[in-house]
């Protein structure tokens, strides 16, 4: 809202939420499943649902819980997803299992060239299960939940019951119409983000996964309603989209950006495009809601990345899109060292709800996975930052042009909404009036949807 | 601005999807004229490449001796296939001279065969390569199937091990000799077998496959093509291809007739080695496998003269220069082929022509939304016309991807790629199921609790607090001490969250897990892991399942995330301090004494002096 005058402080553009007047405490409601951790991709994979179960156990035994409305997410059925996948690719997922799977590839060989027997085969080939995305036991329950905690957490922000909400399941932004990619199956962000657009008229997509957002991108490729925003390693690097010089395309064009990044970005060079970029984003684009995907794969020390964020460094990314005080709905997504992935997840969701953890880790169950020092916070490698002060300058200096080719777009129809950052005292009364703080009084859930959408 | 190729040469090898420009680079730059008879992927017409071959072959050879002691007339061969009508060209030799020629006699007369039973000039790489890139030498694969009564009878009999034995070549590489046979052998033998008058049985199954595979070759393919269990190509039907939206892993079938076939033959036949190929396509993740190979490419591109790469990989020397480098070589084709493919995929012609049929998606109405803006392109045609442009060859297409390294994968468009965005009407769109379909999506509120929601408490300082310094343990930081507190700080939560904990599946958290296995199941569950290493090639969980048949696989990775791991994370943090919680190839070591013994023993009057001493108990056992 306020977002002409963010500051450049660590706090960012404060600004006080209609609930809670203080300016640093959000209404926070948080998706968790309790069986993902036993989800398992197969020997040698790394991609680790157990993660999410590491991060949620930090997350409570430090308290945070305290804070927060946590909820059991409600899997998303077929129907549900084949709002945006395919029915074929939907109807596959639902009925693949690892036994099928096994007889398919058993089929696919020469000795067996009968075409039913290579039905399956063909299949598996057609929506790229296999290798990087394996058949295992429970895939549809592990997409159901995944999709069903941010499908959940959006429409707790379209009701207004909370600021931010968070499903550390989601996020798997590589996931295709048709195909699955890059360990995602389905796309819960483009699920989640259609949920947002019955109630937002734009949703602003940030993705600081170290892997390009590609899946996202590609779906909202063509619309100005989502304005998607990847930072992400480029050049001979999955998924191998994500060019400085994709925009978008038609209505969509200048909606999609890209950030192409060099390996061994660190805490200063991130923030220095990170937050520029963003607050110019949010002045021209002026969100109705964000939803920023947290792949935890930038941090230094990953298996899969080469960047080198601090879990300090990834967190400001939230702390600073959290400062604008726009509905904003929070999501995991990469992060192939487990232990990392759980102090990441755990230090933002402790930025969400406003509070500053101690370093020192409490007794926990995993305990032992932090050690030899069982602290919260990593420290960077040492290791060279590839990416230049000048090339920094230029993507900045790129993108800035790009997003003042909106500004002036006679097209975009942004006089629509009033300017609310003109006139804070009546825009306060609007957001009050808007987001009826819901969540803490018992009474649950019956909003008037008319209630939340003031403007035209 | 972008990354630039050069930085990948120095850059430590870094081992993702993409991770060979430099492969790239070198392959196409650095190659002397000479070796181009043999390498796959040189863009040269088939004619061309054909003549380069024979002439690569100035030999006299004229008769067959085959090394296991079987003579087989090659001549006889050759009469045969001219009594056909095939190879009428080729000089029919006189008489035997040198045994050692008969090979390289068989090896021509086998791609005169090809170059007329082919027509469209599809041309094989010969020798082919297996294993570690060992030469098979076809006259002797083909007379030792003979022997072992033809292709059928032995795969029937599973003896292509043998037969890999028999031509001097590792056990294992039996059944890339399969397809080699396949591959090179088959249309030969059969034909043969017509001229004898032997009854030909109808067209082998998977033989169509084969020619599929030449057409699909996805990176994806020669992965799956590692998994095998006989490493032959999985058999996938160009018309899914064409009809597939998706189009998997897809390629333009259209180019694959062309050229370059051989590349393609290389893939397969070079499989046999442990070299994992599928991990340079568009993996995500990092193969190491892969490391010694850009190790190579690297010191190669940085001392180009140090490295004899045309003598290395001929095929006479092979066997006296390191099969290193040749394994690294071949891998390096591999990689930068993969990578080649990898910008071709989602870029197909389907792609548009599907658009065009479905202009609702279009957002500018005319139905055209093709994005096809290119990159620092210099080749002049890109920009142009681009709607129905089409490489007209392969080559066309790899010309137009080094002109550019940069150039970018395209966006592929339409309704298979894009949601379905609704237009905003200024008004909330009330779904038309009701709110009651909204509200299953809040899900299951766990906390707070029913009738506490006012109850919350706001005390900011409990909330983020960490470990407090004053452990009053004798030996602060064993195991036993970390134990303690990790136990005490669960109950205190069971206290304060009351079901809340078993909701959130707090039960099922931690080396509590053990407490319902037994102690002689632990060990076997320890002793399988560390006997079946994935670097063995082996997959552990098959083994516990066939060791465990009453426990689910939930359960046994419950126990290996909760358990086993935290354990051997323990190990670590205690002895060797080499931290690594995500790679499934366990240490030698392991620091656990059994969870529920140790529990019992902090209750103990005198526990801590032998809980100190035992906590590396288990290392090395």
């Amino acid at each position: 809202m306020a977002s002409s005058s963010a500051a450049d402080g660590s706090e960012g553009a404060s600004v006080a939420s209609a609930a809670c007047r203080d300016g640093r405490r959000r209404r926070v409601s948080y998706f968790y499943e309790p069986t993902i951790g036993d989800y398992y991709y197969g020997q040698g994979h790394p991609m680790k649902p157990h993660r999410i179960r590491m991060a949620h156990n930090l997350v409570i035994h430090y308290g945070l819980h305290r804070l927060m409305e946590i909820s059991r997410p409600f899997p998303a059925s077929a129907t549900d997803i084949c709002r945006f996948h395919s029915d074929e690719y939907v109807d596959f997922l639902a009925s693949v299992s690892p036994a099928t799977a096994a007889l398919a590839s058993a089929q696919a060989q020469p000795a067996y060239d009968s075409a039913s027997a290579s039905a399956s085969a063909r299949q598996l080939k057609r929506f790229n299960v296999g290798e990087d995305c394996p058949v295992f036991e429970g895939l549809f329950e592990f997409c159901q939940s995944s999709a069903g905690g941010s499908i959940g957490a959006a429409v707790k922000i379209n009701r207004g019951d909370a600021d931010i909400a968070i499903n550390w399941a989601g996020g798997l932004h590589h996931a295709k119409k048709c195909e699955a990619s890059g360990f995602c199956y389905v796309n819960d962000i483009v699920l989640g983000v259609l949920e947002l657009l019955k109630y937002h008229r734009r949703v602003l997509y940030v993705d600081i996964d170290i892997h390009h957002g590609d899946g996202v991108e590609e779906a909202f490729f063509t619309t100005d309603r989502v304005m998607t925003l990847s930072f992400h390693k480029y050049g001979d690097f999955f998924p191998g989209t994500g060019h400085i010089k994709d925009v978008g395309f038609g209505q969509g064009k200048y909606y999609a950006l890209n950030v192409p990044l060099n390996d061994g970005m660190d805490d200063e060079s991130f923030r220095g495009l990170f937050r520029p970029i963003i607050q110019k984003v949010m002045e021209v684009y002026q969100p109705d809601a964000v939803v920023l995907q947290c792949g935890a794969d930038s941090l230094a020390g990953d298996r899969l990345g080469c960047f080198n964020l601090s879990v300090k460094g990834h967190a400001d990314c939230l702390r600073y899109l959290r400062s604008f005080n726009v509905p904003l709905m929070v999501l995991g997504g990469g992060g192939y060292t487990m232990r990392n992935v759980a102090r990441c997840w755990c230090y933002e969701t402790a930025v969400a709800i406003g509070v500053e953890p101690d370093n020192k880790l409490p007794y926990n169950e995993y305990y032992e996975y932090f050690g030899p020092d069982y602290n919260l916070h990593i420290q960077p490698r040492s290791m060279d930052n590839k990416n230049s002060a000048k090339e920094l300058e230029n993507i900045r200096i790129m993108l800035m042009d790009y997003l003042s080719k909106l500004e002036h777009a006679p097209s975009v129809p942004f006089q629509a909404r009033p300017p609310d950052t003109e006139a804070p005292e009546e825009d306060f009364e609007e957001m009050e009036h808007r987001r009826q703080p819901k969540l803490w009084t018992g009474e649950c859930y019956d909003s008037d949807p008319d209630d939340q959408k003031p403007e035209p | 601005m972008v990354p630039c190729a050069s930085a990948a040469l120095d850059a430590k090898a870094q081992v993702s999807t993409g991770s060979c420009m430099a492969v790239k680079k070198i392959g196409w730059n650095l190659r002397s004229p000479k070796e181009k008879s043999r390498l796959p992927p040189t863009p040269l017409t088939p004619h061309h490449h054909l003549q380069l071959f024979v002439e690569s072959f100035s030999f006299d050879g004229r008769m067959a001796l085959s090394a296991n002691g079987t003579y087989l007339d090659v001549v006889e061969i050759l009469h045969k296939l001219q009594s056909i009508g095939f190879c009428s060209d080729l000089d029919v030799p006189e008489r035997v001279t040198i045994s050692e020629t008969s090979s390289s006699l068989f090896d021509r007369i086998l791609s005169a065969f090809w170059k007329e039973v082919n027509r469209n000039g599809e041309i094989r790489q010969l020798p082919p390569m297996v294993g570690a890139g060992h030469p098979v030498d076809l006259l002797m694969l083909y007379s030792s199937v003979q022997d072992r009564g033809g292709y059928d009878r032995v795969t029937e009999n599973c003896a292509w091990a043998s037969v890999a034995q028999a031509i001097g070549l590792e056990f294992v590489s039996g059944s890339s000799l399969k397809l080699v046979f396949f591959k090179y052998l088959d249309a030969l033998d059969r034909w043969l077998q017509r001229v004898s008058g032997k009854k030909v049985a109808g067209e082998r199954p998977g033989y169509k496959s084969l020619h599929h595979l030449k057409t699909t070759k996805s990176y994806g393919a020669i992965a799956e093509l590692k998994n095998t269990v006989c490493q032959s190509p999985p058999s996938s039907s160009k018309k899914d291809q064409f009809l597939s939206p998706v189009k998997g892993s897809g390629f333009r079938p259209k180019i694959d007739t062309g050229e370059n076939d051989n590349n393609h033959n290389n893939d397969v036949v070079t499989l046999g080695t442990s070299v994992v190929c599928g991990g340079i396509s568009h993996h995500k993740r990092k193969q190491e496998a892969l490391v010694g190979m850009l190790n190579w490419v690297k010191n190669l591109a940085k001392t180009p003269n140090c490295y004899y790469v045309g003598k290395s990989t001929k095929i006479d020397n092979l066997k006296c220069r390191g099969l290193v480098v040749s394994e690294h070589y071949s891998q390096a084709l591999l990689a930068r082929q993969a990578l080649f493919f990898k910008r071709l995929r989602r870029s197909s012609p389907e792609a548009n022509n599907e658009q065009k049929g479905n202009p609702s998606i279009c957002t500018n109405g005319n139905g055209t939304i093709y994005h096809t803006e290119m990159v620092g392109c210099r080749s002049g045609q890109v920009n142009g016309d681009v709607k129905h442009r089409r490489p007209s060859s392969k080559l066309g297409i790899i010309a137009s991807w080094l002109s550019n390294d940069q150039k970018r994968m395209r966006i592929p468009m339409g309704r298979y790629y894009q949601a379905i965005v609704p237009l905003w009407t200024g008004k909330p769109s009330v779904s038309s199921i009701g709110p009651h379909e909204e509200l299953k999506w809040l899900g299951t509120r766990t906390w707070p609790p029913e009738g506490q929601e006012n109850e919350l408490c706001f005390d900011s300082i409990a909330v983020g607090r960490g470990r407090q310094d004053t452990c009053q343990c004798l030996f602060p930081g064993s195991i036993e001490c970390t134990r303690f507190h990790i136990a005490e700080n669960r109950l205190l939560l069971k206290r304060e969250l009351g079901p809340p904990f078993h909701a959130w599946g707090f039960r099922s958290m931690g080396e509590e897990v053990s407490l319902s296995w037994t102690e002689d199941e632990e060990l076997k569950f320890k002793a399988i892991v560390n006997s079946n290493r994935p670097s063995m090639d082996k997959n552990f969980w098959n083994m516990l399942h066939l060791y465990f048949p009453f426990k689910k696989r939930r359960t046994l990775v419950s126990y290996y995330f909760n358990v086993f791991l935290l354990g051997r994370r323990r190990y670590q943090n205690r002895v060797t301090h080499n931290i690594d919680s995500d790679d499934d190839e366990p240490e030698l070591g392991f620091s656990s004494n059994r969870f529920g013994q140790g529990r019992i023993k902090i209750h103990d009057s005198f526990p801590i002096i032998c809980t100190h001493n035992m906590q590396c108990m288990d290392i090395d056992e």
